[in-house]
């Protein structure tokens, strides 16, 4: 008896940790993960620049030697936010494809090469002798800063065209169900001409959503061109943020004719 | 004193006869009292039949509604992930500078 309570136990347990272990943490962990480490790095700033400032003013063999290991402890909280960072977009971004049938693969592969470089970054921070030194690792952390922080503005745009991608086509499975109301509606009467009327109108909205969303992919092809990330997302969420006024719009519309419909 | 006693255990008989018997009969007489006859309040009217029949929604009219109600939430869902937007760090030491 006791035994078989004992495997209960232990079962039950192990069913309750299932998902974590199968699946990993999910965005939500990850980006806590980074928050904590990000608050960590943003602790040191001000030590950093107490000791850059005493350094500026002694220029003394003491306050150089405070002032680089502050400049390593710093970079080393920021390769810890960049790494927890780079975790955060990458499961995101695994989220976000499963809608996508794993299109966005070669993002996978960039963002696993970035995070093998800051591991490796991690290590060799600890190894920095001087100022000079120090300086030039951050140079090369900054270019790999800089790959990350474009696939992050690519990750946002992919989530933002894929969901508006989504809701327009429900929005025209929709249609489809109004057209063959309207279709089986028999009586004719001035309020279901204009019901007919108003579903017509509604197909060139919807033109002009597609055309929204298709000029979203068009401006997302630029990405791998190196322009610059920031404004590239910028615009797409302009382009998504209409195409969203558009699809409320023939929604509001779409409930007008079937609620006209009951009467 | 064997007739006393006689007396006494009848005594104690019809007064616990008594004692059983006249709240049965109160009780009663109670819930046989004409009560009033309360009148249905305006909320609990009984209503009228109408006559026309209640119109029949067509069930993939309801299913549409449903459906675009729940696109609606979607929609309210879309506002922009800021947590995508790269942190900021320090990059450069401006040694140059100093």
């Amino acid at each position: 008896m006791k035994r078989n309570l004992l495997f209960l136990f232990f079962f039950l347990l192990a069913f309750l940790n299932l998902p974590s272990v199968v699946f990993g943490q999910n965005s939500n962990e990850y980006y806590q993960n980074f928050v904590q480490n990000y608050h960590h790095y943003q602790e040191l700033v001000e030590p950093f620049n107490a000791q850059k400032s005493r350094y500026q003013a002694y220029q003394s063999v003491v306050t150089l030697a405070d002032f680089l290991e502050s400049v390593k402890s710093l970079t080393a909280a920021e390769i810890d936010s960049l790494i927890s960072y780079t975790a955060f977009i990458k499961s995101l971004l695994a989220e976000a494809t499963q809608i996508l049938n794993y299109r966005e693969n070669y993002l996978y592969v960039k963002l696993d090469d970035q995070l093998a470089y800051l591991n490796s970054a991690k290590d060799k921070v600890q190894t920095l002798s001087s100022l000079t030194e120090a300086q030039s690792f951050l140079k090369e952390l900054e270019n790999h800063y800089q790959v990350i922080s474009q696939a992050s503005y690519e990750i946002k745009s992919i989530i933002e065209i894929g969901s508006a991608e989504k809701i327009l086509a429900n929005v025209k499975v929709e249609r489809e169900k109004i057209n063959n109301l309207l279709n089986e509606e028999s009586t004719v009467s001035a309020q279901i001409n204009a019901a007919r009327e108003r579903f017509v109108q509604q197909d060139k909205e919807i033109a002009t959503v597609e055309g929204l969303i298709s000029q979203g992919k068009q401006i997302q092809q630029q990405f791998s061109e190196n322009q610059k990330a920031s404004s590239l997302a910028a615009k797409i969420r302009q382009t998504v943020d209409n195409a969203y006024i558009k699809l409320a719009k023939i929604v509001a519309e779409y409930k007008n004719i079937i609620y006209s419909l009951r009467l | 004193m064997k007739l006393f006693l006689r007396k006494a255990l009848w005594g104690c008989l019809v007064l616990v006869f008594l004692a059983a018997v006249v709240p049965l009969v109160v009780k009663v007489r109670r819930t046989t009292e004409p009560t009033m006859i309360s009148l249905p309040s305006s909320s609990e009217a009984t209503p009228f039949p109408s006559p026309l029949p209640s119109p029949v929604v067509n069930p993939t009219n309801l299913e549409v509604e449903s459906d675009l109600k729940m696109i609606e939430t979607d929609l309210t869902k879309t506002k922009e992930d800021q947590r995508l937007r790269p942190p900021e760090f320090i990059f450069d030491l401006r040694l140059k500078q100093d």
